[in-house]
């Protein structure tokens, strides 16, 4: 026996600098937590890959289906696809909050830990984020495969930005709603959530 | 029963604390019936007082059902008390909660953890909710497994491969991790082999010992009981009936019932009628 814990802890600073450090640590636990998660079902995240990338697929050849030029209405429907896919991605990874830790038996070690609920929920939503941008960005580059003449060159990235952006606010908050269901009515809140 | 000691050297106070669970609803709001009228109402914990020191091994030996876990959630601060206060270092559980939960760590029985992920992953994200962060942290897991005995192979393959007793080491690892000031052990050996056990039951002491930590147990092990604790109180039905070392216990047996050479386990029976493997149908209070 030689390991001898030797950070006391109850000896956290009160000075905003060092909450704010010690909180946005901990957001970053989250953060990783979920990318281990999503390392380890990695079989799964091809699956629903596949699944998310054959759906924005189908809609897109509907779309070259159509008589005269196309390629205007291909843009249309691979932003939409794409646009949906990410905001879905975003909702679900909020949303599964609580009803994974209380699958996994975690959710009272993580209630108890020394973290606002806030700090919680903005390192959830953070990884929801940036999963969401990778996983889009991949997809992207499926349909790019198949669509070729796909161009983003005109494209008004500010304009862009700011629409994920409103969206993904948007999306957070009715993830938190939904997250907060499987608290108050265990497994129907979970049958709610994936109504929502 | 009210607490009426005085020590200044206190880690955790208990001051008349109640807790139930259930209560009047539908039916029993038709029929005006009151709380304690109430079939569902399930007193987990009645007036509860008790004093825990610093630096000390303080076990509650109770049956299922005697309201140990809830007692552990309150102190946890997972649940909220009814009736009277509890402090943890002078920080009032309610009102200075964010404190209580920096000075405190928790191993129930249950090893929860995410299966898929491997210990060191676990532990990593359990360290970091608590600030722990850096190059030393890994070593510091790696380290603290290999002293409970996991192999060192073993650190980075999910957590569901591994068996419960591997499972609950893992469990003893985070909370050590965090070095509590006070450690809430919640029947922690409860499922382990006999080598295992002795292993956490050294590393409890070791931490006590080495690290100034107050430990709060609860246990129906009575040789664990008598092995690891400094005092003891008896639970039974939500209510703590003896307090006292395992000799001042034995002492207030001793010479009834027959009992000329009690055991830890004739002192429960005495004190509380019955033995500790009697379960109680308390539902929602393990």
């Amino acid at each position: 026996m030689s390991y001898v814990p030797t950070v006391a802890p109850g000896t956290g600073s009160r000075a905003p600098h060092r909450i704010l450090a010690r909180e946005s640590k901990a957001a970053m636990a989250f953060v990783e937590r979920n990318f281990y998660l999503t390392k380890r079902y990695w079989g799964w995240e091809v699956a629903f890959l596949v699944y998310t990338a054959a759906s924005s697929l189908s809609i897109m050849f509907i779309g070259a289906s159509q008589d005269g030029d196309t390629n205007r209405l291909i843009l249309f429907l691979a932003i939409g696809t794409l646009v949906w896919g990410y905001l879905n991605s975003v909702f679900m990874n909020v949303a599964e909050t609580v009803a994974w830790e209380r699958w996994e038996g975690t959710i009272e070690y993580t209630m108890m830990a020394p973290v606002s609920r806030v700090t919680h929920m903005f390192g959830m939503s953070l990884f929801a984020i940036i999963y969401g941008l990778i996983r889009s960005t991949v997809l992207f580059l499926v349909l790019a495969a198949f669509f070729p003449e796909i161009s983003l060159s005109e494209a008004n990235l500010t304009g862009a930005a700011l629409v994920i952006a409103a969206g993904s606010f948007s999306f957070i908050g009715f993830g938190i709603v939904g997250a907060v269901l499987p608290l108050l009515f265990p497994e129907k809140g979970e049958q709610m959530t994936l109504m929502m | 029963m009210t607490y009426t000691g005085q020590h200044n050297d206190v880690a955790v106070r208990f001051d008349g604390v109640s807790k139930s669970f259930g209560g009047k609803r539908g039916r029993d709001r038709w029929f005006r019936r009151t709380n304690e009228q109430s079939a569902k109402l399930v007193r987990a914990l009645n007036d509860v007082s008790f004093e825990v020191r610093k630096n000390e091994i303080f076990g509650i030996l109770g049956a299922n059902g005697s309201g140990k876990s809830t007692l552990v959630r309150l102190i946890s601060t997972l649940l909220i008390t009814d009736e009277g206060t509890i402090t943890v270092f002078g920080n009032d559980v309610r009102d200075d909660e964010a404190e209580v939960k920096r000075l405190i760590n928790r191993v129930s029985v249950e090893a929860s953890f995410f299966k898929k992920l491997s210990p060191m992953e676990n532990l990593l994200y359990s360290s970091r909710l608590y600030g722990r962060t850096g190059s030393e942290l890994r070593r510091d897991i790696k380290q603290i497994l290999v002293d409970l005995g996991i192999p060192e192979e073993r650190i980075g393959v999910p957590l569901e491969t591994m068996s419960r007793g591997m499972q609950q080491k893992v469990a003893i690892a985070r909370a050590f991790l965090t070095s509590p000031v006070l450690l809430l052990l919640d029947e922690p050996t409860t499922g382990l082999d006999p080598r295992s056990k002795k292993d956490v039951q050294r590393f409890v002491l070791d931490l006590r010992e080495k690290h100034d930590a107050t430990v709060l147990i609860c246990s129906h092990d009575m040789d664990e009981a008598e092995r690891l604790c400094d005092r003891i109180a008896i639970m039974d039905n939500g209510r703590i009936v003896a307090t006292g070392t395992v000799d001042e216990l034995k002492d207030q047996v001793r010479g009834t019932q027959g009992l000329l050479d009690p055991t830890l386990e004739d002192v429960y029976m005495a004190l509380t009628g019955h033995g500790l493997v009697e379960e109680k149908l308390m539902a929602g209070v393990a």
